[in-house]
């Protein structure tokens, strides 16, 4: 069964898969890189963006990979708003506040899609979600492909916005030093506000590029939220880059240890890493020291 | 003394219910209530007073309910010194989580996700390892006698989270009251200024975490012999690790009150809520999060914390005009 | 729905025509849920329970129910561990674990034979909770002395988000048949993704399959469905009641889930109980249950007996994804298909 052209097929997959598990985590290593809170709410979010991209086929008939390009700006300024006006009020600058805050949205925000949508599981049927490419020895999943090849871009794109705009600058000002930047007339408050829309648009972009191969109900974004804080956590808060390879590792490694361990046991090493990382080089691979 | 008093009064009060109230839904309602108060009281100590936020106080919870449950379902030990066992596994866990996480200096959102992750962890091994059934869960048999921690009336389980209630609040304010108590809340204010001052921050935040992780055990045990059945998404899921922070957080974080209030509280909520609501699902839990969110926007220091504040401000409304007057007097 | 039926006939006509007045209760998928519920409903005065879909809630709702005395019908419910405890007042009209498992056994022996034996290898695949980790037991129990070898016996946690590893060993392993035991959402992943990665055993044969008898998941995804076994709670195909049902539900716009029918029956059951006692009385309904040969009109069952609150007569059917339809193909008198195994190339 160990044959290396099986072990390439895991390896394969797990790379897949990590490219969705770095797109949901973009997003969480940078509000965690600039605010310095760890975004409890993002995997209700992610729920909230499967819904949205469900409903944006189901009744604008618009394909997932068009739907992206009006999801991301609107879940930007649902970020935006959720930042301006509910965590940052509400947390009065104190970082176990934010935590609560967060967790308490993601309580809301997941239990308010059961509400509204009840807990059935809605899936897209559409023409290329089977389509695969057939290697001889595997077939890759195309959604899945799209996935991997839209994480780079989405990668280039936040990296060139950090590196060459003008508000990107302003993000890193506030990142490294929050009362130098204040003091040379950033709005802070703006700036953590953008970050963390910034952040939530990328969890659309994420669930757009997931939902042709997986499935819509109130609690799937759950399913992804440990991960990605595995994975941010591995990565380096607030490292663009750490998250992006960050996911494609614990991809490889959840796919391979669950090949030889079995699923759930399998799911335990990823855990372990997660409270090695923590607890002997907490700013993981690439991560600023703490 | 006075707040020992305060103390006695309350749980007095509480001791009579069961005399007026045979309803078994609502002493049902009470008893849950109480075992949510009970770990809200275990998360208190660490995270009101020590201010470390866990977000997997369930690794305590659990391991209390299985280690009583194996003890009872696979040895034929005792319910109650399976209860005894219960309580000093979760201290040993609360000790090991606790030793490795202070040991590398994890605060805030690090400690909060090593938390979370050891409660995973502890969840997926309770799902696969057959010591603890795997996914089959354990199942105690029904055994109506008080020697086997049993009991055929709901109020004499009511009476019983009660008293250990009553020991979890007694215990809350001698731990206010101690050095060890100033030490704590000097931590949980200013860590560096504190361990500046000569506090070993590590070895106190640890005596918290065994503390907290003992009395949350307590109340694993507890649901154990009150169902009768565990498993890891119940023994080891984030429910019982959200519960164990919504608890104290809303009814008043670092106070010896807290956790009781703020479960008698939610619950009631959560009641109320399903009463609205009816059968659709989700309104209550969305009711715990909207309240969450306000309640630290509105109410940082939870009910208590509010009506303490009310407290003052009526006092001090009251003591204020007389000084002007004086002085008006002296000209 | 049943009870709008037997109180549209009449009520309960030995209570003179007594309407049944349904109280709702939300478990909320927690033990405590379902406790604090019957401790509403005793309050209530209700006469009996019905329902349980979850084992672990079907346990604690049995145990709240029993220190009242009051009578307790489970619909849904599989774990033996339910009606084993020396309950008095459990009672499940439906199969459990154990006659499922023996039965889809049999059945796929039975299925192989008649086909001249094509099938030999295994690979299980179940979710790691009560439901599925005790039908893996016993199936690995079983298994072999029917002739099959297992490969491997595979576990997933729920959720599980993506099979590809599990697809992966089922490829390098080659089993004659896949038999999975999961939940709606797992199954349709785990079929989607043997589709997309073209692994096709002679046959896919699942025992209380997630989304293998699901009309959901017929309708939604067709291709992935095709000749899918599954050994579940269904109903009589021939009976001219049981299409009038599906008839009715699905002109609502809903699928005919066993969900819906299994309650159906316990409902049927408790009211049939009610005329025979006579009276409302806890302690007669529950006497009523025991001695109960209600029949139900559409499901496959043998004839009706009560041994400690399961019913004996009580069966599971087999059935297969054909024509976009499902069909039941065992056991032969309610059949109305014919197997097609192994799967076609």
């Amino acid at each position: 069964m160990l044959s290396p052209l099986i072990l390439t097929s895991a390896v394969l997959n797990g790379l897949l898969i990590g490219a969705v598990y770095a797109l949901v985590a973009l997003g969480l290593t940078l509000i965690y890189g600039v605010l310095h809170i760890i975004n409890f709410a993002h995997g209700a979010l992610l729920s909230a963006a499967l819904f949205a991209a469900f409903f944006a086929f189901q009744k604008l008939g618009l394909d997932p990979y068009l739907a992206v390009f009006l999801l991301a700006p609107a879940f930007f300024a649902l970020g935006y708003a959720l930042q301006r006006f509910v965590i940052s009020p509400a947390s009065h600058g104190d970082d176990r506040n934010m935590l609560l805050v967060t967790l308490g949205l993601a309580v809301l925000i997941e239990n308010a899609l059961l509400y509204a949508f009840r807990a059935d599981t809605r899936t897209l049927d559409l023409a290329y979600g089977f389509k695969s490419i057939d290697l001889g020895f595997t077939f890759l999943s195309m959604p899945r492909l799209i996935s991997f090849v839209a994480v780079f871009a989405v990668a280039l794109a936040l990296w060139l916005i950090m590196r060459f705009t003008d508000t990107g600058k302003a993000i890193r000002a506030v990142a490294k030093e929050k009362l130098g930047a204040e003091l040379a007339g950033i709005d802070v408050a703006h700036i953590y506000a953008l970050t963390f829309g910034l952040g939530t648009a990328c969890v659309a972009i994420a669930a757009c590029l997931l939902i042709p191969s997986y499935y819509v109900n109130p609690s799937a974004g759950n399913a992804f939220v440990l991960i990605a804080f595995t994975i941010v956590v591995l990565g380096g808060m607030g490292s663009v880059p750490g998250a992006l390879i960050g996911g494609f590792v614990i991809g490889v490694v959840e796919s391979l240890s669950g090949f030889f361990f079995g699923e759930s046991l399998g799911q335990v090493g990823i855990f372990l890493i997660f409270i090695a990382v923590l607890l002997l080089r907490p700013r993981g691979l690439f991560g600023a020291s703490a | 003394m006075k707040a020992f008093v305060a103390i006695a009064i309350v749980v007095a009060a509480l001791a009579c219910v069961p005399v007026f109230v045979h309803s078994n839904v609502v002493l049902n309602f009470l008893v849950v209530t109480l075992m949510i108060a009970l770990a809200g009281q275990g998360w208190n100590i660490l995270g009101g007073y020590g201010g470390q936020y866990s977000f997997g106080h369930a690794a305590f919870f659990g391991t209390g309910a299985y280690t009583t449950a194996i003890l009872q379902a696979d040895y034929g030990v005792n319910g109650w010194l399976g209860f005894a066992a219960g309580i000093a596994a979760g201290a040993a866990v609360g000790a090991i989580i606790g030793g490795l996480a202070f040991r590398a200096g994890l605060r805030s959102s690090y400690f909060a996700l090593v938390t979370l992750a050891f409660a995973e962890v502890l969840r997926i091994l309770a799902s696969v390892a057959p010591i603890t059934g795997a996914g089959v869960g354990i199942l105690i048999k029904l055994d109506l006698r008080a020697q086997a921690f049993q009991f055929q009336s709901r109020a004499i389980f009511y009476l019983v989270i009660l008293a250990l209630v009553a020991v979890a609040l007694i215990i809350t304010q001698l731990l206010e009251r101690s050095r060890f108590g100033v030490w704590l809340i000097a931590v949980r204010e200013n860590e560096d200024a504190a361990m500046a001052l000569g506090v070993n921050a590590t070895a106190i935040k640890l005596g918290a975490m065994i503390v907290s992780a003992a009395i949350t055990a307590a109340a694993g045990c507890f649901y154990m012999q009150y169902f009768l059945f565990i498993d890891a998404g119940l023994g080891y899921g984030t429910w019982i690790s959200i519960e164990a922070l919504l608890t104290p957080i809303i009814g008043g974080v670092g106070t010896v009150f807290g956790a009781l209030v703020g479960a008698l509280m939610v619950k009631s909520l959560g009641e109320g809520a399903k009463l609205i609501a009816g059968d659709a699902p989700g309104l209550d839990l969305m009711i715990y999060g909207a309240v969450l969110v306000l309640v630290i926007r509105y109410a940082p220091r939870g009910i208590v914390g509010a009506l303490a504040d009310i407290y003052a401000h009526v006092t001090r409304r009251f003591a204020a005009p007389r000084k002007p007057a004086a002085e008006a007097a002296h000209g | 729905m049943a009870v709008e039926e037997i109180n549209a006939a009449g009520g309960i006509k030995a209570l003179n025509g007594a309407k049944i007045d349904p109280m709702l209760g939300d478990a909320q998928s927690t033990p405590d849920g379902g406790t604090a519920e019957v401790e509403k409903m005793n309050a209530a005065e209700v006469s009996c329970i019905v329902g349980g879909y979850a084992s672990s809630i079907c346990l604690a709702v049995s145990q709240a129910a029993a220190r009242y005395d009051l009578p307790y019908t489970v619909d849904v419910g599989v774990a033996d561990s339910i009606v084993t405890r020396g309950l008095k007042n459990t009672f499940r009209f439906g199969p459990g674990f154990g006659i499922i498992a023996k039965t889809a056994l049999d059945n796929l022996a039975t299925i192989n034979d008649q086909a001249g034996k094509p099938a030999k290898t295994v690979i299980i695949v179940h979710e790691d909770s009560l439901f599925g980790s005790g039908l893996a037991k016993l199936l690995n129990a079983q298994l072999p002395a029917k002739g099959f070898e297992i490969l491997e016996t595979i576990p997933h946690p729920t959720p599980t988000r993506d099979f590809n590893t599990v697809v992966l060993k089922i490829k390098a392993q080659n089993p004659d048949l896949v038999i999975p035991a999961n939940y709606y959402n797992e199954y349709v992943l785990l079929a989607r993704t043997m589709l997309e990665q073209h692994v096709r055993p002679k046959g896919i044969y699942s025992v209380l399959g997630g989304a293998a008898s699901s009309y959901k998941f017929v309708k939604e995804f067709p291709d992935a469905a095709k000749y899918i076994m599954d050994c579940n709670h269904w109903f009589n195909p021939k009976s001219d009641k049981a299409q009038e049902l599906k008839k009715k539900v699905e002109d609502k716009g809903q699928f005919f889930t066993y969900e819906l029918y299994m309650n159906y029956n316990a409902v049927h059951l408790v009211a049939d109980a009610l005329e025979r006692a006579g009276s409302a009385d806890r302690a007669k309904l529950t006497a009523a249950l025991a001695a109960s040969t209600f029949a139900s009109p559409i499901m496959p069952y043998g004839p009706t007996k009560f041994v400690n609150g399961q019913n004996e007569g009580a069966a599971p059917a087999n059935t297969q994804v054909l024509d976009n339809d499902i069909k039941v193909i065992l056991p032969p008198e309610f059949a109305n298909a014919k197997a097609v195994f192994p799967i076609p190339a």
